[in-house]
């Protein structure tokens, strides 16, 4: 729905009759539901453990496990209430801290609804969005994998869904939203999620430092088998991210949905061009990373671009992302150790600003435009950058970012868990 | 050589000062890298530190190639082995031909635990320039070495 048709609709979540529930949204919404939380555990948390070595192996799938808890009580508590709830044009107001509003009454038949997806219970709204409330700080763990302290983790990551998460997702979403007002487009979370985990992850990089042995030992990742697997569930979730980012079963999901699929396969193509072309090899690991750069890429453009556009942004995020992973990171000079940066930060970015050119008005009624585009990217940059700077300072001063050298050498598994794969 | 259990024993974990080991280790580290580039070997360097024998076994073979930094690099860790048995190691010999056959030069030993694998390694490149290790690039194109992909 476009900025300007929003104009005449309800401002704020309501309650409804029963009657005007559409089933078929609902059993849509609650199967992408699943889909979404499928990304995190187990496919993020496998993409990130196969990747470290196997040290660490247990302590990285666990922060992706604890995260999808810390994100859900956080969300119930005040996240849902400052993202999707009318406010000001920055963040969302209080009235439904606690989900203070959610009305189920099946015996009167009346329920409350979103605003934002009416034919749905927003139940099912709330515990759509709060998957994506749990994946954007599970991706950032990428980042300093391998050397955070369990503790300053969970404050970090607490504080960081409430103070940078929340707002933008607001700013983006919600009719409210300043960002959604200007007109940026961001069908399912190229920049509420991606660009936003990205340069969060790459704040983390900084202010941790490098990995002990970082640029003079091989890091040799334990088991790419886990990888796929974790880079397969995540695409097969995506469907889940995109298509139900529609908020219905309706043929705009449909497009989203083979969009998705088209640019994924694109990128996973394209970024084994590349490796193929610099390297004279083609890797399993290229593989996984070009179909999550695809995965990203289109993310924001899901739901306004047809099959040109999708190949194009697919066959861009295989390239720019291969970049973003390799060359950049060397001139970032910074151990993103998974490299959130490089493929969801690039990622995110380059399928922002392609939305705003293979947009199609026919398919929402929106008007793109790049440099309302770039607008979103540059706002979510700084402000997601600055507050996460912020942040890890503060839990830095107060608990300590970082294991000991001995914690490191040892690894997170026994140093912070007292638990090891054998 | 067949070794009999308590000799096993004695021979895992030779390394006791902690020092040493780190120091082992970053070598042995540096010796994976090095002998996967240059021959297309991979060995297991953290059983290197673990046991006596099999270091052994990878000095030996990594002087038997002809690069210079690997024979920099395993005089260093037989210099580290000497003063942990108190018994200078010796060298060696280098024999100047550029790569051996697998065959030729893997001597059996009963007690390794641990295979020297050959796998094909696309990468593979020869450059005898002497390198000293204790200033090895921040950022080199190795694969897994500063950067995952």
């Amino acid at each position: 729905m476009s900025a300007a048709a929003w104009a005449d609709a309800p401002t704020a979540p309501y309650v409804t009759t029963a009657d005007t529930i559409n089933g078929g949204n609902t059993a849509w919404m609650l199967t992408s539901t699943a889909l979404v939380l499928l990304m995190t555990i187990p496919g993020l948390a496998l993409f990130y453990a196969g990747m470290v070595r196997k040290k660490n192996v247990l302590g990285t799938a666990l922060q992706s496990f604890v995260i999808c808890c810390i994100a859900t009580i956080v969300w119930v508590v005040v996240g849902y209430s400052i993202a999707f709830t009318p406010g000001n044009g920055f963040m969302g107001g209080f009235d439904h801290v606690m989900l203070n509003g959610l009305v189920f009454d099946n015996v009167a038949g009346k329920l409350s609804v979103s605003h934002i997806a009416p034919s749905i219970p927003e139940s099912v709204w709330i515990m759509f969005q709060m998957t994506f409330a749990i994946i954007t700080p599970a991706l950032i763990t990428g980042a300093f994998a391998e050397r955070m302290k369990f503790g300053a983790m969970v404050a970090f990551i607490t504080l960081w869904s409430i103070l940078v998460y929340a707002p933008i997702a607001h700013w983006v979403w919600e009719p409210g939203g300043w960002l959604f007002k200007a007109g940026a487009l961001d069908f399912a979370g190229g920049t509420v999620v991606h660009i936003n985990a990205g340069v969060a992850g790459l704040m983390c990089a900084y202010m941790l430092g490098k990995r002990k042995g970082y640029g003079k030992e091989p890091f040799i990742p334990n088991n790419l088998t886990y990888t796929l697997i974790g880079a397969s569930l995540l695409w097969v979730g995506w469907f889940g991210f995109n298509a139900g980012s529609a908020g219905a079963a309706d043929g705009r999901a449909g497009m989203a949905m083979l969009v998705t699929q088209l640019a994924t396969a694109a990128a996973t193509i394209s970024w084994l061009g590349v490796e193929w072309v610099l390297r004279s090899r083609v890797s399993l690991l290229g593989a996984c990373s070009g179909a999550v750069a695809g995965l990203v890429a289109i993310t924001p453009a899901s739901g306004y671009v047809g099959v040109g556009g999708a190949l194009a942004i697919g066959l861009a995020a295989g390239i720019c992302c291969y970049w973003g992973a390799t060359v950049l990171k060397r001139m970032l000079n910074t151990d993103d150790s998974l490299d959130v940066f490089g493929i969801h930060g690039i990622g995110g970015i380059v399928g922002a600003i392609l939305t705003g050119v293979f947009a199609k008005t026919a398919f929402s009624g929106a008007e793109a435009s790049v440099t309302t585009q770039l607008l979103g990217v540059a706002a979510t940059l700084v402000y997601s950058g600055g507050l996460s700077f912020i942040i890890l300072f503060a839990v830095d001063k107060v608990i300590g970012l970082r294991v000991t050298d001995e914690q490191e050498q040892l690894g997170l598994d026994i140093a912070e868990h007292g638990e090891q794969v054998l | 050589m067949i070794l009999s259990f308590g000799e096993m024993m004695m021979k895992s974990n030779y390394l006791t000062d902690e020092q040493d080991k780190a120091d082992f280790f970053m070598l042995a580290s540096q010796i994976y890298v090095r002998l996967r580039r240059v021959s297309s070997r991979v060995i297991d360097a953290v059983y290197m530190v673990e046991n006596e024998d099999y270091a052994h076994e990878i000095i030996r073979i990594a002087t038997l190639v002809n690069d210079v930094e690997l024979h920099q690099l395993a005089g260093r860790m037989q210099q580290i082995m000497a003063g942990v048995s108190g018994v200078a190691q010796p060298a060696a010999p280098v024999i100047p031909t550029l790569r051996q056959p697998a065959a030729a030069s893997v001597a059996p030993a009963a007690a390794m635990r641990r295979p020297v694998a050959v796998v094909p390694v696309p990468e593979v490149t020869q450059v005898d320039v002497a390198v000293n290790p204790d200033h090895v690039p921040e950022e080199v194109s190795h694969h897994y070495i500063g950067a995952l992909r």
